[in-house]
C-alpha cells in the first residue's frame, strides 16, 4: 500500500513516526540531492550534506508546512535555502554570479567543435545559479513556474526570465 | 486555486529532450539512513527536559512561598519606619527576585519547546 505524501506528513507530525519520514526521505532523496549537485556544479559530496541538512531542517519544521503547495515545492524551497546559506558563507554566490557569465560564443569551426564537446554538465556550469535553479526546477523536476518561483523565493516574472535566458546559453553551448 | 502556468515539456524541442533524459534517478545508497540517524532524539528529550524544568519550577514557587510573609511584612514596615530604612535592607529580597526571575524563565522555557 502506498501513502501520499499527506498521509506521511501526519504521521510524522501526530506519531513523530521515523518510518514515515524515512518514507519521504526515500521518495525525494533523489530530485533533492539531484537539484543540489546541479547547484553545487556537480560536488555530490557537498550536495548530499546539504541534502541531509535540508531533511533535518524538515524534520525539525514540518509542523511549519500548511499543505498550501506541494510538499516538493516546499522542501525544494529548503534545500534551495541550505545551498544559498552555504554559497553566501563562503562568497560563492556574489563570485559566481560575476564568474557565471557564458563566453561569447565562438566562431568557426573549432569553436562549432568544441561545443559539440561540451556535453550538458558542463554547459550548466556556464549558467548563473538562478538560471540553473529555474532549469533544473522546471525542466528536470516539473515544478510550475509559480511552484519554482515559490522555492526560489522571487518574483514568476524573474523564473521565467531566468529560464528563458538558461535555455537560450544552453542551446548556443550545445548546438541545439 | 491558483491560476498555474502549466509547465509541459516541448516534446519537439530537442533542449527539453536532453535536459529530460539527463535527469537520473540517483540511488539511495545508504542516504536515507544516514538521515535518520541523524534525527534529533524528540520527544523523549523533551520529556526529560519538561520534567526538569517543572522540577525547577517546583522549587521556584517553594521558594517564593517561604520568603513571602517576610518579604510582604517588610514592605508593610517600610513606610512606617522610612527614617529607619537602610538600603542594604533590600538584600533580603535578592532570594525572592531571584527565584520570581528563574519561575520566569522556566514558564518562558517550557512555552517555547521547540528546539
Amino acid at each position: 500500500m502506498s501513502f501520499t505524501d499527506a498521509d506521511l506528513i501526519a504521521r510524522v507530525l501526530l506519531r513523530e513516526d521515523q518510518n514515515a519520514f524515512g518514507e519521504l526521505v526515500r521518495r525525494y532523496q533523489s530530485p533533492v540531492r539531484g537539484f543540489l549537485a546541479k547547484m553545487s556544479n556537480g560536488d555530490t559530496h557537498l550536495a548530499d550534506d546539504l541534502a541531509q541538512e535540508a531533511f533535518l531542517k524538515v524534520w525539525k519544521k514540518l509542523s511549519t508546512f500548511r499543505g498550501e503547495g506541494k510538499f516538493s515545492t516546499w522542501l525544494f524551497g529548503i534545500a534551495h535555502n541550505e545551498w544559498r546559506m552555504h554559497a553566501r558563507g563562503r562568497k560563492e554566490l556574489a563570485l559566481a554570479e560575476l564568474a557565471d557569465q557564458p563566453p561569447e560564443p565562438q566562431q568557426g569551426e573549432a569553436a562549432s567543435a568544441s561545443r559539440l564537446r561540451m556535453d550538458l554538465a558542463e554547459a550548466m556550469k556556464l549558467l548563473t545559479a538562478a538560471e540553473r535553479a529555474a532549469i533544473v526546477l522546471c525542466c528536470q523536476n516539473g515544478l510550475s513556474h509559480e511552484e519554482a518561483a515559490l522555492a526560489l523565493e522571487c518574483p514568476l516574472g524573474t523564473v521565467k526570465t531566468n529560464l528563458l535566458r538558461g535555455k537560450e546559453k544552453l542551446r548556443r553551448c550545445l548546438c541545439v | 486555486m491558483k491560476n498555474e502556468t502549466p509547465n509541459l515539456p516541448n516534446l519537439d524541442d530537442p533542449l527539453d529532450e536532453l535536459l529530460r533524459g539527463a535527469d537520473e534517478y540517483i540511488s539511495d545508497n545508504g542516504f536515507t539512513a544516514r538521515v535518520l540517524t541523524a534525527l534529533p532524539a524528540g520527544r523523549r528529550h523533551s520529556w526529560r527536559r519538561f520534567v526538569m524544568l517543572s522540577m525547577a519550577a517546583l522549587v521556584c514557587v517553594i521558594l517564593v512561598a517561604w520568603q513571602l510573609p517576610a518579604a510582604i511584612a517588610m514592605l508593610n514596615a517600610i513606610p512606617r519606619h522610612w527614617s529607619a530604612f537602610q538600603w542594604q535592607m533590600l538584600l533580603t529580597f535578592l532570594p525572592m527576585l531571584t527565584a520570581l526571575v528563574s519561575l520566569g524563565w522556566v514558564v518562558f522555557a517550557l512555552v517555547n519547546e521547540e528546539e
